[in-house]
This record gives structure tokens, sequence and C-alpha cells, in this order.
């Protein structure tokens, strides 16, 4: 019983390892959040970015900004906040929007959702603009490219399995019978 | 006073070997671990209530959520279950049995795994509702719920219900712990036999027996075995091993999924994995859109029936028709509740396949976050000794690797179900035939759910928080 599921096991796992292959579907993400600047100072004010969901993927890349008064310590609620990100590996045009607190899960943040084309490194900058003054911040974000099985894997991974359970039990069958023909 | 005894050297027996086996023998081994787990308990309460409001800078939540889901999987595969070995809830457990007069039997309608599959129900919901991934407060209320469950059904009533009939960590734990490596043994069933006084569950005046009641030649499973070591260090004889002879052999052990409650933990446990991956997905909220659009009231509504129908509704009747169909064609013989008990074992590799693919995900693209976190806790409160944190430390692997891992665990995981499977249908010299006909209900049920499994893997997760989706 062993040999041949280990060998079926082993068989059905390198096929698995070469099916998985890019693709223009979103890979696996974890829908979490990550801290990408805490505290940073940035002209008059100090900045958190978070980057949401981990890894960033191709047209999933979404910014969470809270501003506060480098002096006081107040959060800034009413600054205009752009994001903009550049691609640093190769030719990509150049996403920028500006963040909002529409769009923000926590409403004295600002919220925005920047859609990167292309997967390798982008530089992130956060420019505020408020009334203690301007800042800006910078970052590095690498965006992972997406990959993905097709269905015809996805479907035909696990009926494989059941294939092979069936051929496994044809074959002890068969055998059984044939110890028991007479000579 | 132990009874000098000679056994013959043992080298599975890790209880035998040199520093790791006088550790774990050690009296106050387990306390020690609990205690640890314990501080470090109490930091996540204190921080999930004073510290940063973000779960991904808040060591309440990056603790619970992140190391502890990927490490104690990571340990029940391979070592055993070393989370509930330091539990540090047993701990105030134990004060609770200190300070208790006259305890009661846990009663016997409660004597079910059916609690534990309610708990379970009910934390994923909740995990889901109020967003305790995201919260670290809640998060921190959830810790103190654990310690105060705990604490008081263990100074009410003996038998250490909270572990073995309610924790849903437990649950879990128990169940996984069934694939782990390490299981308790007798070194001599023999001893045990002749052995008077059953200390290893009766206790002694020192040392407490097992707190689950299991008796130590009685166990063929990990099932409800805390790993505390009680027994070990009750036995007179030092005739209890804690060998590496475990494995899914233990699977084939009919009285693992004996009962249908046990044979519906199994199989909910696989299905929550399921559950708990596919609420990260863009179909989640869909479905959620559509119980709205056709008047489902509130999301915890919504999402109370699609759990319950998916984790508890579904597996039940899942067992109960597949042990049906699966005894109806063999024709006769065994009744559905012994093919359940058979069966239904099978479906804890592929579990075990699911829940490691998402949560050793999160563990591997996010498990040293804790060290920026904390950095940022230390730094908060005044000293200044750890330097500024490096907030870009997250995975302890390429991103590439992750998903193609995930692919392989899931298919590996129904692998060894399917193996399960074979192994359990030809028990008892069967003909092949009659035990393919009698497996094939449940190798179908397997391979959706492995086509289940790989799909909500394959999907892109949802930037949860955020306005682009997700269940909030």
């Amino acid at each position: 019983m062993t040999r041949p599921w280990a060998r079926v096991a082993l068989l059905t796992l390198a096929l698995t390892l070469l099916s998985v292959t890019p693709a223009d579907a979103g890979g696996p993400g974890t829908g979490g959040r990550r801290v990408r600047l805490e505290d940073e100072p940035a002209g008059p004010y100090v900045v958190r970015v978070v980057t949401s969901p981990t890894p960033p993927r191709i047209e999933t890349l979404y910014l969470e900004i809270r501003v506060e008064e480098a002096a006081s310590g107040e959060l800034v609620t009413d600054a205009r906040v752009l994001a903009r990100a550049d691609y640093l590996d190769g030719e990509a045009p150049p996403v920028e929007d500006q963040a909002t607190h529409a769009i923000a899960p926590n409403p004295v943040e600002y919220g925005v959702h920047l859609p990167v084309s292309e997967a390798g490194r982008w530089e992130i900058r956060v420019q505020i603009e408020g009334e203690a003054g301007s800042g800006e911040v910078y970052f590095e974000e690498r965006i992972s490219r997406p990959s993905s099985l097709s269905a015809i894997v996805v479907i035909g991974l696990p009926l494989g399995g059941l294939a092979a359970l069936v051929v496994v039990f044809l074959g002890l069958q068969r055998q059984r019978q044939r110890s028991r023909q007479p000579g | 006073m132990r009874a000098e005894l000679h056994f013959p050297p043992d080298a599975s027996d890790v209880l035998r070997w040199r520093w790791v086996g006088t550790a774990l023998r050690w009296r106050w081994s387990r306390l020690a671990a609990q205690t640890v787990l314990l501080l470090i308990a109490l930091l996540m309460v204190y921080d999930g209530f004073t510290g940063d409001p973000i779960a991904a800078a808040n060591l309440s939540t990056i603790l619970s959520w992140v190391e502890y889901r990927g490490l104690v999987l990571l340990g029940l595969l391979l070592v055993g279950n070393l989370f509930c070995f330091a539990c540090p809830f047993a701990l105030l457990r134990t004060i609770g049995v200190r300070l208790s007069v006259n305890r009661r039997r846990w009663p016997r309608a409660l004597r079910t795994k059916w609690l534990s599959i309610g708990a379970l129900v009910l934390i994923f919901w909740l995990y889901e509702w109020v967003d305790l991934w995201a919260t670290p407060w809640l998060t921190a209320c959830l810790i103190l719920v654990y310690f105060g469950l705990s604490f008081a059904l263990e100074a009410l009533f003996r038998e250490s219900p909270f572990c073995k009939w309610l924790c849903p960590l437990g649950a879990f734990n128990f169940t996984y712990s069934t694939v782990s490596p390490l299981m308790i043994q007798p070194r001599s069933a023999h001893i045990c036999h002749t052995c008077p006084g059953k200390e290893c569950v009766r206790g002694s005046a020192n040392v407490a027996g097992c707190g689950t009641e299991l008796y130590v030649p009685a166990i063929r499973t990990n099932m409800d075995c805390t790993f505390c070591l009680d027994c070990v260090r009750a036995c007179p004889y030092d005739n209890v091993a804690l060998r590496v002879s475990g494995g899914a052999r233990q699977l084939l052990q009919g009285r693992l999924a004996a009962g249908w409650d046990r044979a519906t933990l199994l199989v909910s446990l696989a299905l929550m994995g399921f559950a708990n991956a596919f609420g990260m997905v863009p179909p989640a909220a869909a479905l959620d859109g559509w119980l709205a659009s056709i008047g489902v009231p509130g999301q915890g509504l919504r999402l109370l029936l699609l759990f319950g129908l998916v984790t508890l509704a579904l597996p039940a009747a899942l067992v109960w028709l597949l042990a049906t169909l699966s005894s109806h064609l063999s024709g006769g013989g065994d009744d559905a509740r012994q093919h359940a008990a058979r069966y239904a074992p099978a479906f804890v590799p592929m579990g075990a396949g699911i829940w490691l693919a998402h949560y050793g995900f999160h563990f591997a693209i996010g498990a040293l976050t804790l060290v920026p976190a904390l950095q940022a806790f230390i730094g908060d409160h005044g000293w200044g000794l750890a330097g500024s944190p490096n907030w870009a430390l997250g995975p302890i692997l390429p991103i590439e690797w992750i998903f193609p891992l995930q692919v392989v665990v899931t298919v590996s995981g129904f692998l060894a179900a399917m193996a399960v499977l074979a192994r359990a249908g030809l028990q008892g010299n069967r003909e092949p035939m009659r035990a393919l006909v009698e497996v094939l209900p449940w190798a179908v049920a397997l391979v959706l759910l492995a086509v289940a499994g790989l799909w909500v893997f394959n999907l892109p997760m949802q930037p949860r928080g955020g306005p682009l989706g997700g269940l909030i």
C-alpha cells in the first residue's frame, strides 16, 4: 500500500509545483494591514502609512495615512494628502490620487487606492499640504506578481487523487483474485 | 517514592532523551512553560487595551492571529500538543481547583463534543462579525474570557471540563494532535495492569492525575490529551513514555471518532478551515451582499447563517449522510455510526492541510512583524533600549514561494486523507472492491473540499477594512 501511494503522492506534488504559473487572476494575500511608516517626520507633520493587503498585488495597493502635527501631536484632518506611485524597475505609468477620509476605515485618517500596473519595486510618495505647511514622506513597496492555478488544475488534481484511489483498489482486488486462483 | 524497575533502552521515548527528557520530567516543567505563556498573555491583554489600535502594530493581535496560529499548527504537526502543555488558562484553572470546596461531576448530558463545536462556531463567527483579527481590545477581551471560563468551570467541576468539553483552542489542538508524532504510552502495559493505585489517572497525595481522566494504557490517540505530563510525574513505576510513535496511524483507531459528536468535530474543523479562509475572498462579500439583497437583516445575522450552515449544519448532515450512504452501499454489516467512526478521521489531514495553508501563509508573511511591534511597545513606554522599529520586517519566506507552498500543503493534506480512507477501508482484510464502494462517498466529499480549498487560495484576498470590499 505504502509504495504506490508514496509514488502517486510524490508525482502529484511535483506536478502541482510545476502547475503554479503566473496568471492574470489575483493571487493570495492576507487582507491584512502592514505598517510601512510610523511616526515618520514630514515637514511640520509626523505621518503613519499602513498598506493593505499583504502582500500588495497588481491593482490592489491601498494606503491608510494618519497625519499629526509634529509640535502638538494633534491629528490633522483638514490637510490635502496626495499619494503617488512611481515604478522603479522599468517603464510603467505613475499612479497618483488624492487620499480622502471617505474611503478610510478610520474617519480621521486618509485613504487612497493606487492601482499599480506592474510587479516589482514602486516608490510611494505621500505629500501633505495643510495650514502648518507642507511635507513629504516616501518608501519603497514591492508589488508581487499574482500566481494562480488554472481551473483545470484546481479541479483536476483532486479528481486525479480520486482516480488514483480507484486504481489502487482495483489493483488490489485483481491481486487478491490472482492469489486465490489455484496453481 | 518510585519503584526501581529496569526497562530496555528506548530511543523513541523522548522522556529518556538526555536534555529534553530531563527538562520535561522536571516537576515544574509545565508550570515554567505556563508561566512564560501567562506573562505573554498578560502582555497581550495590556497592549490590547492600552496599545496601538492598529492590529498590525499591536502585540495582542499580532501574537494571537499571526504568531500563535502559525506556531500552534507547526507544533502540532512536528511535535505534539505543545500549546495545551503550556496553556496559561490552565494555570489559573489550577488556582480554581485549590479554591474550590465541593466540585461536582460535569453533567452527563454535557459530556459531548457538541459544546466544543458550538464554541468553535461562535469564535469563528465573532472573528468575522466583530473583526477580532483587526481589533486589539476585543482580542484582549477574548483572552480574559478564556481565563474566566477556565477558572470558573474548574472551580465548580472535576474532570477539566473546560479543556475537554468546551475550549475551542483545546478542540482544535486535540483534533490535529491526532496526526502529531508524539504520544503518551505505557513503557510496559503489564505494569499498568497490575498497578493497584492507577495514580496516572487518579493522582496521589503529591501529584495530580490526568486532568481529562485518560488512563495511560488505554490511550490510543492524542484526542483529549493536554500533554500536561501529570501522568508521567504521578506514575510510581516511572512507566510512562512519550514516544515518537503517534502520527497518522492514530486516525485508524475507531475510537477517535466514536459517536456522532466526535465524528462531526473532525469534519466540522476541516470545513471551518475552508470557511475561515473563505471569509477573506471576494465571493464571501458577494454572498453577504446577496443575503442582504433578499432581506436578511444585519451582518451579524447573515454571518451567523453562513457560518452556522457551513461549519455546523453542513458537517453534521454530511457525516450522517456519508455514513448512511457508506453503510447502505456496503450491504449491511456495520451500522452508520461505525462507518462514521471509521472514515470521518480522514478529514483530519485534509483539514490540517487547509489550516496550514491559511495560517502558515499569515505566519510566513507576517511573523517578523513582531519585532518592530515589540520595539514600538518598548519605545512607547519610554525605554529607549530597543531602537527604532523597522516596519519593513515581516515575511520569513520569499513571497513567491508562498502560493506554491499553500497549494502543495493543501494537496498533501488531500492525498494523506485519501491514504487514510484507503487504509481504513482495507482494515480487517476487507475485500478491496467492497471497501472501495464504502469509501467512495467519503472520497467524493474530500475531493469537493480539496477543490473548494484550492479555489479559495487561488482567489485574490480582500484588503479587509478598506473600501475595496471584504466583509466590512
